[in-house]
Parts: structure tokens; sequence; C-alpha cells
């Protein structure tokens, strides 16, 4: 075994000074080693989506990136997003009933709030390209489209584009 | 859970430690963006004792330009290229291609150096240990796969063959080619610079007895930039693939008024040859012929090769129905 090396990062917020071994990947070292599992194993080879992180804001696969790689950066989680409230986009995810799994909801927070973070105002055609990052096998991404394009409606001061009425809710 | 192989991780932080731990250690693997190099480890196609982290290697990062063309670091990352004013004006045919690669996620990480030293690909290869053991080998005892994995092994596309067919699937790569691209490759010994046109070899694989291998370049060189001279005319980068988005190429088609280029047919990208005019004065269809018949794609995708091929016409006319747009010619 490789000797194990001392990892200084900021996750969510706080420092955090850990032992790791060379090749950790970042998702088992937020999983296993601090318990953190909002970051979802999904394929494991960078295909997914599901186990997305934001490393000083840019969304990055955890699966495909060492732990030792991260030394000094500022990590972000799903776990880091909301405050004592949810953000707009969790709050959206929750009106228009965006997730339904859910396995893959973390990461597409993310990538969501990194887009939103650097386009006040992204053109639907953005929002869906951003999303093409993240693979969702149950909504089908309309669900997922229309809780962004709310959210985006919604942070611009623009009225509310509430979920359209779907079987499951007219029953 | 893959798990990575048990390795050393050493993080030089100057490009000239970094070529002494090149040297030193020649069977390391170099971790830029990690998007080619992580994945293939967790399938257990590389085992490397040592890793060289490259990430802190100020000298290979930032895009600067000035009268001689555009310099990029092979650090910077395919969302920096993406999001670089200059870049957008002088060769917005190759910010298209970062584009295309993967998603945008990926190409937070994705360095240009990495999608330049892209390792080929082949549907027998990307594939998790798990899987390769499963399919077996003809001769390979424990069978891990094809040929590229194992010497003792056999080709699936071409079993009678001797060769690796495995296909160049980097997205930048066709275009930097029209452009007149070089990379700048450092060792202890020197640096130098080398056409991208001239990186790539005939086979596969890393080594091949008989033919040359994937990458024309010395064991303990590392990548530094790519250089492009300024552009004097548009470039347009097509990609055939099976969703809009994540999917490796299984065609690539680059066009400018210098020529076409062909990737994702084989182990390196290929140009269509036989044409005298300017691109910009060939007749369309003579074009997309002589493509159509320089092609020869093998069954190193899912899809079918038959139908790759004719797609070759297809894509072909399409970018240079869409370069004379660009130039002003509305045919
Ligand atoms: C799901 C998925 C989809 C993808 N789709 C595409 C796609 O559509 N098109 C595409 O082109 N790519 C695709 N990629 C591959 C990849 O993201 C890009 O090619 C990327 O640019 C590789 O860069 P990297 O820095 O991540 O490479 P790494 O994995 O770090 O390195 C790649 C190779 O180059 C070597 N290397 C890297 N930098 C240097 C250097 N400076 N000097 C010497 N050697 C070096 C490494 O040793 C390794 O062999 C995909 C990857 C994934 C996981
Ligand atoms: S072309 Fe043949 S040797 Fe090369 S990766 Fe595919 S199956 Fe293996
Ligand atoms: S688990 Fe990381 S991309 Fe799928
Ligand atoms: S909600 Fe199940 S994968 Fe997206």
């Amino acid at each position: 075994m490789a000797d194990p090396i001392i990892l200084r990062c900021r996750l969510n917020g706080t420092p955090k000074t850990e032992l790791i071994a060379p090749n950790r990947s970042l998702l088992d070292f937020l999983r296993e080693d601090l318990g953190y599992t909002g970051s979802k194993h999904g394929c494991d080879v960078g295909d997914c989506g599901a186990c997305t992180v934001r490393i000083d804001g840019a969304p990055t696969l955890s699966c495909i990136t060492l732990a030792a790689s991260v030394e000094g950066k500022s990590l972000q989680t799903i776990e880091g997003v909301a405050g004592s409230e949810p953000t707009l986009v969790q709050q959206c995810f929750h009106e228009h009933v965006a997730a339904q799994c859910g396995y893959c909801t973390p990461g597409i927070v993310l990538v969501l709030e990194a887009l939103f973070e650097e386009q006040a105002d992204p053109s639907e055609e953005a929002i869906a390209e951003v999303l093409g990052s993240n693979i969702c096998r149950c909504t089908g991404y309309t669900k997922i489209l229309s809780a962004a394009i709310d959210a985006r409606e919604r942070r611009n001061g623009r009225p509310a584009k509430p979920p359209t009425p779907t079987f499951a809710r007219d029953l | 859970m893959l798990p990575l192989p048990d390795f050393d991780l050493h993080r030089p932080q100057t490009l000239p430690e970094a070529l002494r731990l090149r040297a030193a250690l020649p069977k390391a693997r170099i971790l830029a963006g990690g998007t080619d190099l992580i994945p293939s480890m967790k399938q257990g196609l590389f085992t490397p004792q040592d890793v060289l982290h490259i990430a802190g290697l100020a000298e290979l990062k930032g895009i600067t330009v000035n009268a001689d063309g555009i310099r990029v670091g092979a650090l910077t990352s395919l969302t920096e290229m993406r999001r670089d004013a200059r870049l957008a004006t002088l060769v917005p045919g190759l910010v298209a291609a970062c584009k295309s690669v993967a998603t945008p996620t990926l190409q937070n990480m994705a360095t240009l150096g990495g999608n330049l030293l892209l390792d080929t690909r082949c549907r027998f290869y990307n594939q998790s240990q798990f899987w390769r053991e499963a399919l077996g080998g003809a001769n390979a005892k424990p069978a891990t796969g094809c040929l590229k994995c194992d010497s003792a092994g056999i080709c699936h596309i071409a079993p009678k063959g001797k060769g690796c067919y495995a296909a160049h699937s980097a997205d930048t790569v066709p275009t930097l080619i029209l452009l007149g691209a070089q990379a700048e490759l450092a060792s202890v010994r020197g640096t130098r610079r080398l056409a991208v046109e001239a990186l790539y070899g005939e086979d596969g694989r890393e080594a091949a007895p008989d033919r040359s291998p994937r990458l024309l370049i010395a064991g303990d060189e590392v990548l530094v930039a790519v250089h492009i001279p300024t552009p004097t005319g548009p470039t347009v980068h097509r990609k055939v693939r099976a969703r809009a988005a994540i999917d490796y190429p299984m065609l690539l088609v680059a066009a400018s008024a210098e020529g076409v280029v062909l990737s994702s047919l084989g182990p390196r990208p290929q140009r269509v040859t036989g044409i005298q005019d300017s691109m910009l004065d060939a007749d369309i269809d003579a074009v997309a012929q002589a493509a159509f018949s320089q092609a020869f794609p093998l069954a190193t995708h899912v899809w079918a090769s038959t139908w790759r091929k004719k797609m070759v016409r297809v894509e072909v006319r399409r970018a240079l129905a869409e370069l004379a747009t660009l130039n002003g010619d509305p045919r």
C-alpha cells in the first residue's frame, strides 16, 4: 500500500484535514470516509453525473476525481446547498415533482445552482445543455426542465411558471 | 465500486521537476484532468505504480494570443476555452469542437492536452475488467480481453489481423490539424514542436510490433502547449454520436478551405486526399464521394460500420455546405 497523504480542503464551508490513500476517489472519500452520502454512486466511470460535486464552484464528477486533487480547494456537496430554507431551485424541484427516485437529483441541483450563479437568465438551450451532464432514468427530463425554467423566471422577478397538471395530480 | 489500482502519487509544482520525474519514472502515467485516465484505471486497463499529477504546473496553463497566433497551455480546460472571448472570435470552429466534448461538467475537468493524447477507443476495450474477462481472449490466460489490453490476446474486430484498429476519438484534433496547430513537447532533453497531424501512428496500441504506435511522442515527453497560427478562414466541426450529450464520436468531420479531415474511423485522423481545388471551389459531391471511398470504418463502435461509412458522405456534404455559408457562398 502506498503511504497515506494529508488532505486539507474546505467542505461546505468547514475546514477539513484528513488522512487519505493516494488512490482514494473523491466520491469514496465523501461517502465512505466522511459519511456525506448525498453524492450518489452511479456508473463510477464518469458517464452519469450522479456523483457531481462543486470544486471551487465548478461542477465536477467526484467518481473520477482523486480526493488528493482537491488539496486546498473548496468543495460543495448537495448537503451544503440549502441554508435554513431550501434554495429556489430546490423549492421548484419540490413544486414540480421533478424528483422521482431522486438518485440523479443532487447532481442536477448542483449543476443548475452553478449555472444560475454564472448566468442570471440562461436560455432554455443553455439549461438543457447543462442537464446533458446528468442522466435521469425516471423523469424523461420534462419536469426537471420545467422546474429549472420556473426557477429562472422567479429568480429574475418574473411570474412563476407553475407545473402543468399531470395525470397523477388530477387523480 | 470499481477500485483504483494502488499507486504512489507525485505532484510536481514546476515543469523542470515534472520532467525529471517523467524521466526517472518511465512507466508512470500522467494525470491531467483525469477524465480519460481515471475511468481506464478503474476498468483495470492501466495499473501504474506511479501517477504523475501535473495539475499544479503553472507553465501549462492559460491562453495567450499575439501576432504569431494562439498558445493554449496543455492544462487549459475545455470550459476555459469555451469562455475565452478571443478564441470565440479567432477560432469559433475550435470552440464548437470543445463544446461537443462529453458534457459541460466533463468540460470543466477535461484539458486540451488530455484531449490531444486521449487513448484510442473500441467497444471491446473500454469495458470493465469483469466484462472483458467474460469476453475472454482466445489465447490470453487469464483472459483479460483483446490485443490492446494484452499482447497474448486477439483482436475481436479483425481476429486474423495483427493490428489494433481502436478509434481516435478526440473532438478537437481534426480542427487543430486543419488549423496547422503544433504540439510543444518538453523533456529533460529539451523542447521541440511537432505538427498535431504528426502526433499519431498507425496502430491503436501504445506499442505495436510491426506498426507505428498510437502516439509518436517519446516516453519522457510532456505536452506543454498547443500553438495555433493565426487562422485565415473558418473551420467547421461535425460530429456523429448517438445522443447529443456525453457520447464519444462515432465519426468526426472537420472542414476548412485547406481540406477535409475525417476521424473516429481508425487509430488516427485522416485527410481526404486527391482534391486539387480549395474546398471553397471544389465540387461538394466530388469531395464527399472521395471521402466515402477513402473511409474504412471497422466494427469498433456499437453502430454498424456500413452505416458509419455512409454517414461520411452525408457529413462531408453538410460540413462543406456549412463552410460555404460561413464564407458567404450560399450553395
Ligand atoms: C463520459 C465521457 C465522455 C467523453 N466524451 C468525449 C467526447 O465526446 N470527445 C472527446 O474528445 N473526449 C471525450 N471524453 C474524454 C475526455 O473528457 C477528453 O478527451 C479530455 O479532454 C481528456 O483530457 P483530460 O485532461 O481529462 O485527460 P487525462 O485523462 O488526464 O489524460 C488523457 C491521456 O493523456 C495523457 N496526458 C494528459 N495530459 C498530458 C500532458 N500534458 N503531457 C503528456 N501526457 C498527458 C495522460 O497520461 C492520459 O494518457 C469523454 C470522457 C468521459 C468520461
Ligand atoms: S480494435 Fe481489436 S485490439 Fe483494438 S481495442 Fe478493438 S478489439 Fe481490441
Ligand atoms: S458515478 Fe460519477 S459520473 Fe456516474
Ligand atoms: S429521478 Fe430517478 S434518476 Fe432522475
